[in-house]
């Protein structure tokens, strides 16, 4: 075969492997499942950026916890780890774990609930002696976060955020420990879905994340 | 003939083994119920280039359109009322972080029946204008809170310098301005307004314009 017959076969293959190369490297992080899943998020997340509400974004691969409005991010929130719980009764997994992306939920409640305002004052009587207001406490003095807390959902998904050092060492420790074992099981033992996932965040984060989470505020999880 | 009688005995022993078998039940329950955890990561698939559906990857293009025409281009401020909090941002990078002071959240009651609620309001807002050197007008529930008769003439109601050297106006008669009390930042005392220290403040007026987004949560 001449050195020109041989050129276009060798020149196919080339067009062919580069073909393959490139639509590797565009759809090779998305194969069609992953994709998929993009989609879903995405088209959940334009729906919650439309209607200029705060919404939470939770990527469980990174893992990354996020606070948006619009297509803007308000604030993350570090998180060092997260896993997947799932219910056991009498050494017994009662189901697996609920698909959690591509489902629609709301917050339904902080628990343990944070504290309610507002203060009400009276104003003073025109001409009598008024006392200089009282300087109330910084955010972290006036709503201090448990070590743990849960963000209870609508759908019956509880994210149970703990502090990185939450309930280690000594006797008090032994009974928070001890309490928190009688909510897990409790939680367990409920009818109906009781999926959880775990966070475990810097005591600040944590503390930020309870003290600002807007109430009914919508979760993608992806 | 008499029927056969369980005596005090038996009847506590009976007792016994009950309550044994109920107490381990209750281990065997608290032992066994509960949350088994493991690692959420979640693995991407791959797959060959030919099973990639084009529409997908269409829908994909036209989403992140979508979601791009909800992102702002240029720098936004976003303020984190619990915390006491704001961001001076451009896209996902923060430029600034500053300690400010957001509304108390109290609600004065005046004698005459009217009360005012002390809030710094959430949402999505503008910068709607730009002042160098404010002067704050006082509004009627800064002399009741003070025991203070409301002024006969409107130039009484002027008050210079304390909303410090800038002011952004961002609706409703809410302002982002400065403090002659600098010490009580990060702290929910304001009627509404949000407070900066002085160099953020001066970073927040030059970097902001008409229009910059403000959100508030």
């Amino acid at each position: 075969m001449s050195q020109l017959g041989l050129a276009r076969p060798i020149a196919a293959a080339v067009l062919l492997l580069s073909g393959a190369a490139v639509a590797t490297a565009v759809f090779g992080q998305f194969g069609p499942e992953t994709l998929e899943r993009t989609n879903l998020r995405l088209a959940e997340q334009v729906t919650l950026a439309e209607r200029e509400r705060p919404y939470l974004m939770l990527d469980l691969s990174a893992p990354r916890l996020r606070l948006m409005m619009g297509g803007a991010l308000l604030r993350e929130f570090a998180v060092s780890g997260a896993e997947v719980g799932t219910p056991t009764v009498l050494f017994v997994r009662r189901s697996p774990p609920s698909p959690f992306a591509g489902r629609p939920r709301t917050l339904a409640g902080v628990h343990p609930p944070r504290r309610s305002r507002p203060d009400e004052v009276v104003a003073p009587v025109p001409g009598s002696v008024v006392e200089p207001p009282l300087v109330p406490p910084d955010p972290v003095e006036a709503e201090p976060a448990p070590e743990r807390f849960f963000l209870r959902f609508d759908d019956g998904l509880s994210i149970e955020v703990r502090q990185e050092r939450a309930a280690t060492g000594g006797w008090r420790a032994r009974y928070t420990r001890l309490r928190w074992k009688l909510v897990d099981m409790l939680d367990a033992s409920r009818p109906g879905p009781a999926s959880r996932l775990r966070l475990v965040m810097p005591e600040s984060e944590a503390g930020s994340l309870y003290r600002s989470i807007p109430q009914a505020t919508p979760l993608i999880v992806s | 003939m008499r029927a056969p009688t369980i005596d005090g005995g038996t009847r506590r022993r009976r007792a016994g083994i009950l309550v044994a078998a109920a107490a381990a039940f209750a281990v065997c329950y608290a032992l066994g119920t509960g949350y088994d955890y493991a690692p959420s990561g979640v693995e991407p698939t791959l797959t060959a280039p030919d099973a990639v559906d084009a529409d997908a990857l269409r829908e994909n293009r036209r989403l992140r359109t979508a979601l791009a025409r909800h992102t702002p281009r240029e720098v936004y401020l976003v303020v984190d009322r619990a915390n006491n909090r704001l961001y001076l941002r451009r896209g996902e990078t923060t430029l600034l972080e500053a300690l400010c002071s957001s509304g108390s959240g109290t609600v004065l009651h005046a004698p005459d029946g009217r009360s005012w609620r002390f809030d710094t309001p959430s949402g999505l807002f503008r910068v709607r204008s730009k002042t160098a050197n404010p002067v704050w007008r006082r509004p009627d529930w800064a002399f009741v809170e003070e025991g203070l008769p409301l002024p006969g003439r409107p130039e009484d109601r002027f008050e210079y310098g304390s909303l410090g050297e800038y002011a952004l106006h961002f609706g409703d008669g809410y302002l982002i301005h400065g403090t002659l009390y600098e010490r009580l930042l990060g702290r929910s005392v304001t009627h509404g307004c949000i407070r900066l220290g002085r160099d953020d403040l001066r970073r927040v007026y030059d970097a902001a314009k008409l229009g910059t987004p403000v959100y508030i949560f």
